[in-house]
C-alpha cells in the first residue's frame, strides 16, 4: 500500500538509500514515471551493483545525519554482474547483526531486493521503512551535528557530536 | 610553608575543592576496564591513591583533539574563526611525582618558537597536587632520569606519605598555597617535618639504578650500533607507550570539514606509526620500525635534552607496563650503554 | 618443554632449515616475558616456556624485519596457529615458508609477572591446547583443561542485554578509545598496507579521538575482522584503555560459524567466507 504524505509529522526521518543502479534504481524511477506517491524522506544514492556498498557508505551516513539507512539490490540471480549480490547478501548479514549488537535500532538499518520492474514494490518498501524510522526516533547519538552554521560557535559540542544523550531506541523528537 | 594532613582531612580538602567550582581530577579504578585511570570525579571517596594509572594525566591540559579554529566557504573568501579553549578551574590530585615533573618538563617545548595558548590557558588554570610513592614498581626508573619517588619537581603541592599514615604537605607555588589556605583549618603545623627519610626507604626500594641521564654523546656515537635493530624487533608500531607517556607531546594537524566549512584540529600522533615521517612524495625516512624505536628513545634521552637540558623522559615506566609486547626503553638503553662499554 | 625448545631451534638453525627463531625470553623485569628473535645458536638458551607467553608471535611472519632474517621458524600455541592457517588461506604466507614449533598450552595467566594464577580471558574453556598443524611438537600433550567464566557467555550475556543498555555499554567503552592503533598492530590478520584509517584523500575515519570517529574506527576494524579473526584477544590485551574489543571480535566470529559455518584456523584449504556465497544464503532479513 503506497499512500500519499497527507498525514503531517513531528519528525520527519532522513533516510540514505544506497541502490544498485540496473534494479533498484530503474524501479525506483518506474515508481516515479507511474506517478506513484510515496514518502519522500529517502534520497537515493546511486551504485553500480549492491556490492559495491561498503559498510563505510553506512556509518558515513549515520554520521552525516541519516536517521535509517536503506540498502537495496537485484534480486539473487538477477544480478548484472552475476553474483555481485551473492557476496552482498553475506556481508550485509554480518554487518547488520554488528549493528543490532552495539545497540542500534535495527529498524534504522533495512535491505530489500528490488528488481527493475517492481515500482510499487519500491513506493512500498519506502513508505515501510520510513514509519520504522519515524517510530525509531532521531539517530541524534551517533551524528556528527553537520550543520556548520549553528554551532560554529560550539565547536566542542560538534566534535563530540552530543545533541543529545539520548538512546537511538527512545522515540519521539 | 609545610603542614601535616591527616587521611580523613584528605578526603575533606578534595570535599571543599570541589565545593569551590573545580573540576577536581583524580586517579580512579574504572569498574568498566578494571584499571586505574585519572577521571573527574564529584565525590572525593572516589579517588584512589593506592595504584598507579595505566594512562598519563596530560590529556586534562594537553587534550586527544583539539579545534584551532573552525572555517566557513564564502562566496570568495574563507572565514575564519578562532576557537578559545573552553577552560575551567581544575585540580589534578593523586599525581605521581614522574607525572607532576612531566608537566614542567613538556612546559619548554610549549613555550619555545610560541607560546601555545592552548596548552598554557589549561595549564595555568590547573594546580597539581602530587602524591608521593612509598612503593615503587618493578617498572619504575624515576631515579635514573635524576628524579626520585617524592620528588616536587612540577608539583604545585606534594602530599609525602609519613609512617604514621598522614601526610607531610609542601607548597611551592602561590596556585598550591591558596589551595591549602582554601581550608586552613584541616592541615596541622608541620614544619618540624621531613620527606628525606621516607624518600630514601622508597628509593632504596627502586630495582633499577642505572644512570641514563648522562647518556647525549653516547647514544651520538652508538646512532648507527646494530643493536637498535635487535633490540627493537618486537615493537609493533601501536602507539600504546606515546599515548600513555607524561611527555610525549607530538601531534598531528588535520583539516575536517565538507563543502560548505571546516574545523582545524590538533590530534595526539605517535612516531612510531609508519606515516609519522612519511613526506608528501612517498619517502619516509624512518620507514623501518627500529628507526622510529630509535628516534622515540633519542627524543627522550638525548634530543630534548641538547634543546631544553632536560631529559624528556621521567621514568614512570608507563611505556614499558602498556607496552604490548614488554618492549623497555630502559633495558634496550642500557643495552646499547652495556655494549658500548664492551 | 624448555629445553626441547631449545634443542629444536639448536638444530633448525644448524641444519639452516631455519634462519630466525621467533620465540619467547624472559626480560630485565622478574617473571615478564617478551617476543625473541634467536638467529645464533648460542643465543637459544634464551627461550623460555611459561605461564606469561602470551603473545601471538604470528603478527612477526609479516614484519619485514624479521623476514629479512631467514626463514622463520616460531613458537606457537594452539590459539597462534589458527593464525597462520587464517594467513595462508588468506595468501599471505606461504604453508611451506615457516616451521611451526607447536607447544600443547595449559592456559596463561594475566599477571605480567606470574604473580597470580588468575588465567588470561581467551584461555577459559579453550578448545585448540594441543597444538594442530604444527611441524614438530613438544612435550607431553595432555594440557589440563582451564575453568572460568568464557568469553561466549559473556558475549551471549551482552547479547541478552536490552539494546539501550548495550548502547551504553558500546558509548563508554569507544569514548575511551584514543585511536593509537595498538589493536590493528598486534592483530596478524590487519595486513593493509595502508589502513583505511590514513588515508585523507578522501577521508573516511577521522582521526580525532571523539565519539562518532571512534565508532567508525572501532567498528569499521570489527567488521574488517568477520571471517579473519581467530580470537588470539591480542587486540584486547594491547588496548592501553583496556576496550573489550575481545567481546566485539568474538560476537562476529560466532554470527559467521552460525551464518557461514566458518571458523577461522581450523582448515587450511577452507575460503574466507565474505570471498565466496552459497546460493541459499540467509537472506531473512532482506524484504
Amino acid at each position: 500500500m503506497s499512500t500519499p504524505n497527507t498525514v503531517k509529522h513531528d519528525f520527519e526521518p532522513r533516510i540514505m538509500a544506497f541502490v544498485c543502479q540496473w534494479c533498484t534504481y530503474t524501479g525506483a524511477d518506474l515508481a516515479g514515471t507511474s506517478r506513484i506517491q510515496y514518502a519522500p524522506n529517502v534520497r537515493v544514492l546511486k551504485l553500480p551493483c549492491s556490492a559495491r556498498i561498503d559498510v563505510h557508505f553506512i556509518i558515513k551516513a549515520f554520521e552525516q545525519g541519516a536517521d535509517g539507512v536503506l540498502i537495496s539490490g537485484c534480486h539473487p540471480g538477477d544480478c548484472h554482474y552475476t553474483a555481485g549480490n551473492y557476496y552482498a547478501r553475506r556481508r550485509f548479514d554480518i554487518f547488520r547483526r554488528l549493528i543490532d549488537f552495539l545497540g542500534i535500532d535495527p529498524r534504522r538499518l533495512q535491505f530489500s531486493w528490488v528488481s527493475a520492474a517492481e515500482g510499487r514494490k519500491w513506493a512500498d518498501v519506502v513508505n515501510s521503512v520510513t514509519e520504522g524510522v519515524r517510530a525509531a526516533g532521531p539517530f541524534l547519538d551517533y551524528k556528527r551535528l553537520s550543520d556548520w552554521k549553528t554551532h560554529l560557535t560550539d565547536v566542542e559540542a560538534f566534535l563530540s557530536g552530543e545533541a543529545a544523550n539520548q538512546s537511538p531506541t527512545a522515540s519521539g523528537v | 610553608m609545610k603542614h601535616r594532613l591527616s587521611q580523613q582531612n584528605l578526603s575533606e580538602w578534595l570535599a571543599r575543592i570541589l565545593k569551590n567550582d573545580t573540576r577536581l581530577i583524580a586517579p580512579v579504578l574504572d569498574e568498566k576496564a578494571h584499571d586505574f585511570f585519572f577521571a573527574e570525579i564529584q565525590s572525593p571517596k572516589l579517588a584512589r591513591f593506592d595504584g598507579f594509572t595505566k594512562m598519563s594525566a596530560k590529556e586534562f591540559i594537553f587534550p586527544r583533539h583539539e579545534p584551532l579554529f573552525t572555517y566557513e566557504f564564502e562566496k570568495s573568501s574563507i572565514r575564519i574563526k578562532d576557537v578559545e579553549p573552553q577552560v575551567r578551574k581544575t585540580v589534578i590530585v593523586g599525581l605521581r611525582p614522574c607525572d607532576a615533573a612531566g608537566f614542567a618538563v613538556m612546559d619548554k617545548v610549549f613555550h619555545w618558537d610560541y607560546d601555545d595558548k592552548f596548552y598554557w590557558k589549561r595549564r595555568e588554570a590547573t594546580t597539581l597536587i602530587t602524591m608521593g610513592c612509598s612503593e615503587p614498581l618493578d617498572s619504575c626508573f624515576c631515579t635514573s632520569v635524576g628524579l626520585s619517588p617524592m620528588n616536587d619537581k612540577g608539583s604545585d603541592v606534594l602530599l609525602s606519605p609519613l609512617e604514621d599514615g598522614s601526610f607531610l604537605v609542601e607548597s611551592f607555588t602561590d596556585k598550591g598555597t591558596s589551595l591549602v589556605t582554601l581550608a586552613q583549618d584541616l592541615f596541622e603545623p608541620g614544619d618540624h617535618l621531613d620527606r628525606s627519610s621516607v624518600e630514601q626507604k622508597a628509593v632504596a626500594k627502586m630495582v633499577r639504578k642505572e644512570n641514563l641521564n648522562e647518556l647525549g654523546s653516547l647514544l651520538e656515537k652508538n646512532f648507527e650500533n646494530h643493536a637498535w635493530e635487535t633490540l627493537s624487533c618486537a615493537c609493533m608500531g601501536c602507539g600504546a607507550c606515546a599515548m600513555s607517556c607524561p611527555t610525549c607531546h607530538c601531534f598531528d594537524i588535520v583539516d575536517e570539514g565538507d563543502l560548505r566549512g571546516g574545523v582545524r584540529l590538533k590530534n595526539w600522533d605517535c612516531c612510531s606509526f609508519s606515516i609519522f615521517t612519511k613526506h608528501g612524495a612517498g619517502h619516509n625516512p624512518r620507514d623501518q620500525q627500529f628507526k622510529r624505536c630509535r628516534q622515540r628513545y633519542m627524543h627522550k634521552l638525548r634530543y630534548y635534552k641538547e634543546k631544553f637540558g632536560e631529559t624528556l623522559c621521567v621514568g614512570c615506566g608507563r611505556c614499558v607496563n602498556v607496552c604490548p609486547v614488554n618492549l623497555d626503553i630502559y633495558s634496550v638503553v642500557t643495552a646499547v650503554k652495556n655494549k658500548e662499554a664492551q | 618443554m624448555e629445553n626441547q625448545i631449545r634443542k629444536i631451534a639448536r638444530e633448525l638453525l644448524q641444519s639452516k632449515k631455519a634462519g630466525v627463531i621467533i620465540g619467547y625470553g624472559e626480560t630485565d623485569i622478574a617473571g615478564r616475558v617478551a617476543p625473541i628473535f634467536v638467529t645464533n645458536e648460542k643465543d637459544t638458551d634464551r627461550l623460555v616456556w611459561n605461564s606469561r607467553c602470551w603473545y601471538n608471535l604470528a603478527r612477526y611472519l609479516r614484519k619485514p624485519e624479521v623476514k629479512s632474517k631467514g626463514r622463520p621458524a616460531v613458537v606457537m600455541k594452539g590459539c597462534d596457529i589458527r593464525s597462520i592457517v587464517g594467513l595462508v588461506s588468506e595468501n599471505q604466507l606461504k604453508r611451506e615458508d615457516v616451521t611451526v614449533i607447536g607447544v600443547p598450552c595449559s592456559g596463561m595467566v594475566k599477571s605480567k609477572n606470574g604473580t597470580s594464577s588468575e588465567p588470561l580471558k581467551k584461555c577459559i574453556g579453550c578448545q585448540v591446547q594441543s597444538p594442530a598443524h604444527a611441524d614438530v611438537t613438544v612435550g607431553a600433550d595432555s594440557p589440563k583443561p582451564i575453568e572460568g567464566r568464557s568469553l561466549d557467555e559473556e558475549v551471549a550475556a551482552m547479547a541478552a542485554m536490552p539494546a539501550d543498555k548495550r548502547w551504553e555499554f558500546w558509548k563508554q567503552e569507544f569514548d575511551r578509545c584514543i585511536r593509537c592503533y595498538a589493536c590493528r598492530q598486534v592483530c596478524p590478520h590487519c595486513f593493509c598496507n595502508s589502513c583505511i584509517a590514513e588515508k585523507s584523500t578522501p577521508q573516511w575515519i577521522s582521526t580525532a579521538s571523539t565519539r562518532s570517529a571512534n565508532f567508525a574506527w572501532n567498528v569499521m576494524r570489527a567488521f574488517h575482522m568477520a571471517g579473519r579473526c581467530s580470537g588470539c584477544q591480542e587486540c584486547a590485551r594491547a588496548c592501553p584503555t583496556n576496550i573489550r574489543l575481545d567481546i566485539l571480535n568474538r560476537k562476529i566470529a560466532l554470527d559467521v560459524k552460525e551464518a557461514f559455518n566458518f571458523e577461522t584456523g581450523i582448515d587450511l584449504s577452507a575460503k574466507p567466507p565474505l570471498t565466496t556465497y552459497k546460493l541459499d544464503d540467509n537472506q531473512e532479513f532482506i524484504r
